[in-house]
């Protein structure tokens, strides 16, 4: 089923991306592997959420290739060229990965339910019942049972956050990615959905997170890696990473954004 | 929590009268406004009943006249007909125009520039007389290849097929702004988490930006259908009997000029009418989602 063999599920490599002249990534190698939870941090702008994007094909990288699960995302091989694929051809890459956004982007005009099923239904093709059936599991792991009919606008932002992930979990993603999942929530309701990241994390789930919260990076990421200026300037294992940092720079972010959070 | 429970308890406002109550000032001024347009309402009423020139009668005998009832059909299938082109040539024309491609691009923004550019009117007469300039209209290889089908131009060209094209390729042109503006209002989040979650370009647009754009699509459609039913008047010029071009055939004749204005006039407001009842529902389901959460209270306040 999968075409990598002992390799990392995600692997970054040598990714370069422009945007007018600005140069956002410059050539970044990251990788992850299977049931990882790996936690990119750095100051604002330094290209993280961009990185993010760029491995569910929102945006494409100008050079370099990016493969989850063996599989070269927006491209084809075609001897020793990459052929870019047609939108409906990588929409069905993007299926398998899940994602949540800082602004949470639930579908407005859709009930809780539907943003959750819809996806399943049109892009799986699984049959109304069995999406039901899945979304209100997802909604109680989530803590939201109560909430299948009502419509986005009427809930918390702690709570769409929630649903976004019970969305992006309803596909049966082998990888979720979270772009800020907190950073547009007032600070007393990050931690209902920190809550519910971890306990995906327990669960094994692979996960890329971009995240300001460094305390919520020390307890559930295996793997932290630091970005600046579009480059990596450390990645290792979580614990080495966020308290014993080798960089001076990465020393100088902890502390700024210790400070901040106190 | 408490008021309710204290309005419940003793019924509404409470059984002492220890909530101060607010009084609205006196309005003299409402009062003058309200005499002064009960008087012109009167004094249009009393026209209406006893001005002889409007002469009701013969209103009352056209309005159900033969010709009229078909120049009524026809301006009703005319309108729907040039519209659904419009919707049709807008949404691919604002698509184009949202492209990245830059030959689209190109090609939408000349379509706009020369329907939106060029007068209704000159458009209608230009399609009518086509024979004019093309007598023979063929499918084929162009610039003198094989030929598959060939036509004479004023056979294809009817009074009909000339309004359908003059209206609905300028309506086109109206509809691709409106439908680019209602597009545009829906934030790129939207299509990002779409397309993260897998759905393809075409569902993407169909199922979830289109309907979040329809909420702002549609006030102005209405606008431009509520236009469309009166502008179909103009392909009288291009002889094709729809109401106006009915009226106009009977006053010509009998003289009747105002009751007939006044049968045309009525026709119309009443589909107008007609047409802003239906455009009432389309916008309520399309703000499915947007209303505030709480209906009940606020449409029967105190209960007691």
């Amino acid at each position: 089923m999968s075409a990598r063999q002992g390799s990392p599920l995600v692997r970054v490599s040598n990714v370069w991306k422009k945007r007018g002249a600005n140069i956002v990534l410059k050539g970044v190698d990251l990788s992850a592997e299977l049931g990882e939870v790996v936690c990119l941090l750095g100051p604002s702008g330094a290209g993280k959420s961009t990185l993010l994007r760029c491995i569910n094909a929102i945006e494409m990288p100008d050079r370099g290739m990016i493969y989850v699960d063996g599989v070269a995302i927006g491209c084809r091989q075609q001897g020793d060229k990459f052929v870019r694929l047609s939108e409906a051809e990588i929409s069905r890459q993007r299926a398998d990965i899940g994602m949540v956004f800082q602004n949470f982007n639930l579908f407005p005009h859709m009930s809780v339910l539907q943003n959750i099923i819809d996806a399943p239904m049109r892009v799986r093709g699984e049959s109304r019942a069995v999406a039901t059936q899945r979304a209100h599991e997802l909604l109680e792991r989530v803590g939201l049972a109560s909430k299948a009919k009502s419509y986005p606008r009427h809930l918390s932002g702690g709570q769409q956050q929630r649903i976004a992930i019970a969305r992006a979990l309803a596909m049966r993603p082998k990888l979720m990615l979270f772009d800020e999942p907190t950073s547009a929530l007032d600070p007393h309701l990050t931690d209902e959905v920190l809550d519910v990241i971890k306990g995906l994390a327990a669960t094994g789930m692979t996960m890329i997170v971009v995240t300001h919260e460094i305390g919520f990076a020390r307890q559930v990421a295996d793997v932290a890696a630091v970005m600046v200026d579009g480059v990596i300037i450390e990645a290792g294992p979580a614990r080495d990473v966020l308290t014993r940092p080798g960089d001076p720079r990465t020393r100088k972010f902890l502390a700024k954004s210790l400070q901040d959070h106190q | 929590m408490s008021p309710n429970i204290a309005a419940q308890q003793h019924g509404w406002p409470g059984s002492e009268p220890v909530a101060e109550q607010i009084i609205e000032p006196p309005r003299f001024g409402r009062w003058l406004a309200v005499v002064a347009v009960t008087l012109g309402l009167a004094w249009i009423a009393y026209q209406l009943t006893t001005n002889p020139g409007f002469q009701w009668n013969i209103v009352g005998r056209y309005m159900l006249d033969r010709t009229v009832l078909r120049g009524v059909g026809m301006t009703i299938q005319l309108t729907f007909l040039v519209m659904a082109i419009g919707v049709v040539i807008g949404i691919f024309v604002a698509l184009m125009r949202m492209s990245r491609d830059p030959l689209l691009n190109f090609c939408a923004h000349g379509y706009v520039w020369f329907f939106r550019g060029t007068p209704v009117l000159v458009q209608l007469v230009f399609w009518y007389n086509l024979a004019a300039l093309f007598p023979q209209l063929s499918l084929g290889i162009p610039f003198g290849g094989p030929k598959v089908l060939e036509v004479s131009a004023t056979v294809a060209i009817s009074s009909f097929t000339a309004a359908l094209l003059g209206l609905g390729l300028n309506e086109g042109a109206y509809m691709a702004e409106i439908i680019r503006a209602g597009l545009l209002s829906v934030d790129a989040g939207q299509t990002e988490a779409s397309k993260a979650l897998g759905h393809r370009p075409w569902q993407t647009f169909r199922v979830i930006v289109l309907p979040q754009a329809m909420k702002a699509i549609v006030p102005p459609t209405g606008n431009q259908v509520i236009g469309m039913l009166k502008y179909t008047s103009l392909a009288s010029v291009v002889a094709l009997h729809e109401l106006m071009h009915s009226v106009e055939i009977i006053y010509s004749r009998t003289y009747e000029t105002m009751p007939l204005l006044i049968v045309a006039a009525l026709w119309y407001l009443i589909m107008v009418s007609v047409l802003s009842i239906v455009q009432f529902f389309i916008e309520r389901h399309y703000l499915k989602g947007w209303q505030a959460e709480v209906h009940a209270p606020l449409q029967a306040p105190f209960q007691a």
